[in-house]
């Protein structure tokens, strides 16, 4: 039964320091999903007796199927916490006087790679992040990713250990090899944690420390869990110690002799560790008893510990009557809970540090104010991070984070798109909000209003948004920043109805499965193809069944997965290249020349864009890449849509009216850059200077008609004479195996032009890290290969991670570039070749 | 093409004097307009002369046509005071407004013989067909189906529809021909072949995106062969689907006039503009003669074109335009809800008129569809509805308790603010101050003393009073 009711929640909403919105964030198949079920259990959303086995918030019949979490879920919970454990809160931000009650509001989130945009919006939405490591694989690839996005959002992450029931019943470690391993998967985090924020920064300290409780041991299967405090509890009375005091004791160098009764900093002969002692030594005593099926030891231990086992309990044995008992003993949901409620920032403390990350306005107005003091009574800020199918098909839940503010049913409400600019009547919409709900996984309860510092849903809000957006109240608000995504759609696939009277139905399904992804990008291109693009395969794969099953209901045609080109040049243009205007009254002269390496990345990353000051952004070109200061200060515009990693730069001398066809030139370059000459991708790492123009006297003689066509013609000339060049993207992957599948993954990497950069043991473990580059065009099958090579023991994780020069002549009809041209060129229903340098360059 | 080389006799018969003249007589008129394709004007003072000689009426010659040459330049005839025009070569058959026209084909004789031997050798197992031809082979072509209706159960001949009939629905139209006989209720359109008599080129495009769901085969009467058309008519007809998604996204429309001949181009453009205003499009008209991209892109600010031209005309290939041009079907399916794209195509924009047959009508916009997501740029596309600017204001009024000044700008206003270049550079006091010179003389394309040596350049900057 749920010992909760929505009235209940409501009345906690309002209690913003009592309210905790968190993550649950790991690599893939290291436990999340098994180890929230405790939580949902132990709010009797579920039967406790279910828990890690149910997999509450992996809502879908295909994550239950395959066992992998496909989409973040939300659950909001309502716990009390003993009165004892609410002293150990101190900060008056953490907990509102006398209220023992918490409400918790969890995201589940996905671990596979493919997935980590729903990572992304999972962790915008929430303040704290419990980072699940599995005891026995360790930091993995996935861990450090998710974990890094975390602190770049200002979240604060407290640690779990997962599976220790393999740790003792498979592996079989000893005492002292737990505690290192223990040891070195914190030392891990702590150094990830220390890379990308320090403890005297804005959030406090956010290292994890086990001796202050912020990390938890256990299994989520099982349903047992602790942290050093109840240990520490369990021990302070008999030591007559301060709990705390003894928590600092139980982990590190700390040394006990049981003899002597003293305490040591080292080890000794006759000493033992504490945390072996104290925490693994019980813990190791009721397992050996239990699953050696010594029936008395069993029997005393029980007695001792204080469990009283129910009548069908006591009927088990081995596995089953171990799980019964630890769940007992030291029940996962508890220990969770008090980690979270003690350790994770309230909605008040955290969104005083957070606002400046979040908010693309001034600081110090209305909405700003209201978002660092969390204030209901303020404007509406509300960040919507993510869609949600409902029941009703092609409908969706705007979920999201209210900041400041109150959000009501029925209210009228901002609807700001990502491109709404203050001031700006695109991508905005003003609209009735129909409904707020409160997303329970699978289920939602409506709700009247939801003040600031919660997560809800919002219903009547998703045909207005593409994917997410921010909603206020305030005229004058502007958007809460747009998310960064670790990962980039660049596995495309072509699809079409198979009858094709329904295609209207599948422009309906894919506008729908757009907004239904955080990451998905759905497009029709120029040849007609309607083409939707993933993180990877899988991602892929679950797009598509989603588009054909409940998107578009009809049955699909899809392509092979392709990837998309860039087209750069290798060389500076070998000669100045001339075009003249149809009129021919007008020349440009300009030439190609390939970015210094680096470039095309930070303009990508936004460290070099359009909108900085130009002589700040003269200075980082020629400091950093050594371009010629005056000429770097010129750079007319970036592109394709102007933001793009190709420059047009002016390095022309003294020309007449040069301003006046600049736009012209722009709009010229923009349709050059966005469809290249090769084979109408775009183009990448190309810089184009414009040496001179000359041009017609007369303004009417030298328009937008006469120069944008030939600013096109001149730049497709100036690459056609710069050695161009195809660029594929690649993947960087990272293989975990043991040892004896090292030769098989060289092989498959081989076979499919993938090289390795870095091989490494994972410390402690036998297990080894490959770390690779990958062509993504080589990658479609690689799972499928690498496991087969490897009998099923390597497990690759594949995220994109740079363009390189795809190698060859496009212009050598054997090579495979060229290959690559005429099959894009015929999927576009282009003429057939690269069309030839004299149809773009003029004699004088 | 009316060449000597192709047809051989004397003028008279190339150009069918004979038949002028009695239709002239006919009419009983006094002055008369003839039109020549460029390719054909050698031959036109000589034909003029005749004609005049014959009928002793005022003859005029019209050449360079404004559009494409197959329209019938009605426009020009009337400027010129012509009552009645003959069209020589070849033409799209458009209907024209109540003007009097004759059109003259070229006459390229076909034999049954080979064409059947080729039929039978190649599409033996095969019983419905649809015969179109070039317009040259026109004569030729009734013989051949005379001879293919002996042998075969369902043969279609789509002829030139040269008299203004008004037919049922029911008959084939396409393209400016018309099929006589109805179609076979129970035979799908699909299980028919289509063999076009003649070579590639616009007619033959324009008949294949029309009955895009028929096989389509030509017959080259030169080799004598039949050859399946492989041009692909799903790519294309995908290509032209993507233009109607731009069109979708498009704020600024221009409306192209590209013909002032075929019928009911007046009514055409008003519609578009009906169409445009109901989806809160803003739109401008254009005329500017022959396109092409230099033109067009003078008007940068423009999202879109909807060309209104003769059928034949109406399908420009794309890739060279700044602007993606569109034929008035495109922009109907891209704004009119009711209608939608099931993969038939037409190419004839007087079909989607209201009263025509593939007229559908225009539904309001509910609330769903004022916002939708463009598959094109990925991100949500504003249908600006009338009177929504009202609520804006007012509900922001609620809320916010300031005095609404949302400035409503149009959107051409909003690109011209987003140029860099917005006007002369005065260089107000840095520039000498000089007394008024005379300026260029001439014409642009060489004004004069323009190109006598190499300073010129020079020469115009002193003018101009810069360094």
């Amino acid at each position: 039964m749920v010992n909760f009711t929505v009235d209940e929640i409501r009345v906690m909403m309002d209690k913003k320091r009592n309210i905790r919105n968190m993550s649950v964030i790991a690599h893939v198949d290291h436990g999340k999903s098994t180890l929230t079920d405790s939580l949902v259990g132990k709010a009797g959303i579920i039967a406790g007796a279910k828990a890690g086995e149910m997999r509450f918030t992996d809502t879908r019949k295909d994550e239950q199927e395959r066992c992998i979490t496909i989409k973040s879920t939300a659950v909001t919970m309502y716990f009390e916490l003993a009165e004892k454990d609410c002293l150990f809160i101190t900060n008056p931000e953490q907990r509102e006087t006398t209220e023992k009650g918490f409400l918790i509001n969890l995201i589940d989130s996905p671990g596979h790679v493919d997935f980590s945009s729903e990572v992304t919006a999972a962790l915008r939405v929430t303040d704290g992040a419990l980072v699940v490591v599995d005891c026995v694989s360790g930091v993995c690839v996935q861990t450090e990713t998710v974990l890094r996005q975390a602190i770049g959002e200002r979240i604060k992450p407290i640690l779990f250990m997962n599976k220790m029931d393999r740790a003792l019943l498979e592996l079989q470690l000893d005492q002292e090899a737990l505690y290192q391993t223990f040891q070195r998967i914190v030392e891990n985090v702590n150094v990830i944690v220390a890379t990308y924020a320090d403890d005297e920064g804005p959030m406090g300290e956010i290292s994890v420390d086990p001796s202050k409780g912020s990390v938890g041991f256990g299994s989520g299967l099982h349903g047992w869990a602790f942290t050093l405090k109840q240990f520490a509890e369990m021990y302070a009375d008999k030591f007559k110690i301060d709990t705390i005091k003894l928590m600092n004791r139980l982990w590190g160098e700390n040394f006990f002799n049981p003899t002597t009764k003293k305490w040591s900093k080292t080890k000794d002969n006759d000493n033992k560790r504490s945390f072996n002692m104290y925490v693994l030594d019980p813990l190791y005593k009721v397992f050996d008893a239990i699953m050696n099926y010594k029936k008395e030891e069993t029997d005393s231990l029980l007695t001792k510990l204080g469990i009283k086992l129910s009548l069908e309990d006591r009927d088990k044995d081995g596995k089953n009557l171990l799980k019964a008992v630890v769940r007992q003993w030291l029940p996962a949901g508890e220990t969770l809970l008090q980690m979270i409620a003690i350790h994770l920032p309230s909605p008040a403390m955290a969104q005083k540090y957070r606002t400046e990350m979040l908010y693309e306005g001034p600081l110090d107005d209305e909405a700003a104010i209201a978002m660092k003091n969390c204030d209901p009574n303020g404007p509406l800020m509300m960040y919507v991070s993510k869609m949600v199918p409902t029941t009703d098909k092609g409908r969706f839940y705007a979920f999201g984070r209210v900041f400041a503010g109150k959000v009501c049913t029925g209210m009228k409400a901002r609807i700001m798109g990502p491109n709404y600019v203050p001031g700006n009547k695109t991508d905005l919409y003003e609209k009735a909000i129909q409904r707020t709900v409160l997303m329970m996984g699978r289920f939602v309860e409506a709700i009247e209003d939801v003040p600031c510092g919660n997560i809800c849903g919002l219903v009547g809000v998703d045909q207005f948004l593409v994917k997410t957006g921010t909603i206020s109240t305030f005229k004058d608000a502007h958007n809460l920043r747009v998310m960064k995504f670790s990962v980039s759609p660049v596995v495309r696939v072509a699809v079409e109805p198979k009858n094709p009277a329904d295609l209207p139905k599948l422009v309906e399904g894919l506008k729908r499965l757009a907004k239904s992804d955080p990451m998905v990008q759905c497009i029709i291109e120029e040849s007609g193809e309607h083409i939707v693009a993933g993180a990877g395969e899988l991602h892929l794969e679950i797009c598509l069944k989603d588009l054909e099953e409940d998107h578009a209901c009809i049955p699909l045609k899809k392509s092979d997965p392709v990837v998309s080109y860039r087209e750069t040049v290798s060389e500076e243009s070998d000669q100045v290249c001339l075009s003249k205007s149809p009129n021919k009254h007008n020349r440009l002269y300009t030439k190609a020349v390939p970015m210094p390496d680096g470039l095309a990345e930070d303009i990508d990353k936004g460290e070099v864009n359009a909108r900085d000051d130009f002589k700040i952004r003269g200075r980082y070109l020629s400091d950093k890449y050594e371009y010629d200061v005056t000429e770097a200060r010129k750079i007319w515009c970036f592109g394709p849509d102007t933001t793009g990693p190709n420059l047009l730069i002016d390095v022309t001398k003294g020309v007449q009216y040069l301003n006046e066809i600049k736009d012209s030139v722009v709009a010229g370059f923009q349709w050059a850059t966005k469809e290249g000459v090769l084979c109408d991708e775009n183009m990448r790492g190309v810089r184009f200077n414009i040496h001179d123009v000359t041009l017609h006297a007369d303004a009417i003689h030298r328009g937008g008609g006469q120069i944008i066509p030939t600013a096109r013609r001149v730049f497709y000339a100036s690459v056609l004479t710069a050695a161009p060049r195809l660029m594929e993207p690649v993947y960087q992957c990272e293989i975990q195996c043991p040892e004896n599948a090292v030769g098989g993954i060289y092989g498959v990497l081989n076979r499919r032009r993938g090289h390795v950069f870095e091989e490494s043991q994972v410390a402690g473990t036998p297990m080894f890290v490959v770390k690779a580059y990958l062509p993504v065009n080589e990658s479609f099958g690689f799972t499928a290969d690498l496991r087969s090579n490897t009998g099923g023991q390597a497990f690759p994780q594949c995220v994109f991670d740079h363009w390189q020069i795809l190698p060859g002549n496009p212009f050598e009809p054997t090579s495979k570039p060229a290959q690559v041209v005429a099959d894009t060129r015929k999927r576009k229903g282009l003429k057939e070749g690269i069309p030839a340098l004299d149809s773009y360059l003029d004699k004088l | 093409m009316l060449s000597p080389v192709s047809c051989s006799g004397t003028l008279e018969e190339i150009y069918d004097i004979n038949r002028i003249i009695l239709w002239i007589k006919e009419l009983d008129i006094k002055k008369i307009a003839l039109q020549f394709p460029d390719e054909l004007l050698n031959d036109a003072p000589d034909v003029a002369l005749k004609i005049e000689l014959a009928s002793n009426i005022e003859v005029h010659i019209l050449g360079d046509t404004t559009y494409g040459s197959c329209c019938a330049d009605v426009h020009a005839a009337t400027y010129i005071g012509a009552e009645a025009l003959v069209h020589f070569g070849s033409a799209c058959l458009t209907r024209h407004e109540k003007f009097p026209v004759l059109y003259i084909f070229e006459k390229v004789n076909v034999e049954a013989k080979p064409f059947l031997e080729e039929l039978t050798a190649t599409l033996s197992d095969q019983d419905n067909f649809i015969i179109a031809s070039d317009l040259r082979y026109y004569h030729s072509a009734e013989k051949i189906v005379a001879e293919m209706l002996k042998l075969k159960q369902n043969v279609l001949y789509l002829e030139p529809n040269l008299l203004p009939l008004q037919l049922s629905p029911d008959h084939l139209t396409v393209s400016g021909r018309i099929c006589q006989k109805l179609l076979p209720h129970d035979i799908p359109i699909e299980n028919f072949i289509v063999i076009y008599i003649g070579e590639e080129g616009l007619t033959l495009t324009n008949l294949m995106f029309t009955l895009n769901q028929c096989t389509f085969y030509t017959y080259n009467p030169n080799s004598c062969s039949l050859k399946k058309e492989c041009l692909n008519v799903n790519q294309q007809l995908r290509r032209r689907y993507f233009l109607t998604e731009k069109a979708k996204d498009a704020q600024l429309v221009g409306i192209l006039v590209a013909t002032l001949g075929v019928a009911d181009h007046l009514k055409i453009i008003e519609h578009i503009k009906f169409l445009a205003k109901s989806a809160g499009k803003r739109c401008y008209t254009f005329v500017v003669g022959k396109l092409n991209p230099n033109k067009l892109a003078n008007f940068p600010e423009i999202d879109v074109f909807v060309a209104v031209a003769c059928p034949e005309n109406s399908l420009l290939n794309n890739e060279e335009f700044y602007r993606p041009v569109i034929t008035p079907y495109e922009f109907e399916i891209a704004v009119n809800s009711s209608r939608t794209w099931t993969g038939d195509y037409i190419t004839d924009f007087r079909q989607i008129l209201p009263d025509a047959a593939g007229y559908v009508p225009l539904t309001a916009l509910s609330q769903d569809q004022e916002a939708d997501v463009s598959l094109v740029s990925g991100q949500m596309r504003h249908v600006a509805l009338e009177g929504l600017d009202d609520d804006f204001s007012a509900s922001f009024d609620q809320i916010s308790h300031r005095t609404p000044n949302l400035s409503v700008l149009p959107v051409g206003s909003d690109f011209l603010k987003q140029r860099g270049w917005s006007g002369l550079e005065p260089h107000i006091g840095e520039t000498p101050v000089r007394i008024a010179q005379s300026g260029r003389r001439g014409l642009a394309a060489g004004y004069s003393g323009e190109g006598e040596n190499d300073t010129t350049e020079e020469n115009v900057l002193e003018k101009f009073g810069e360094p």
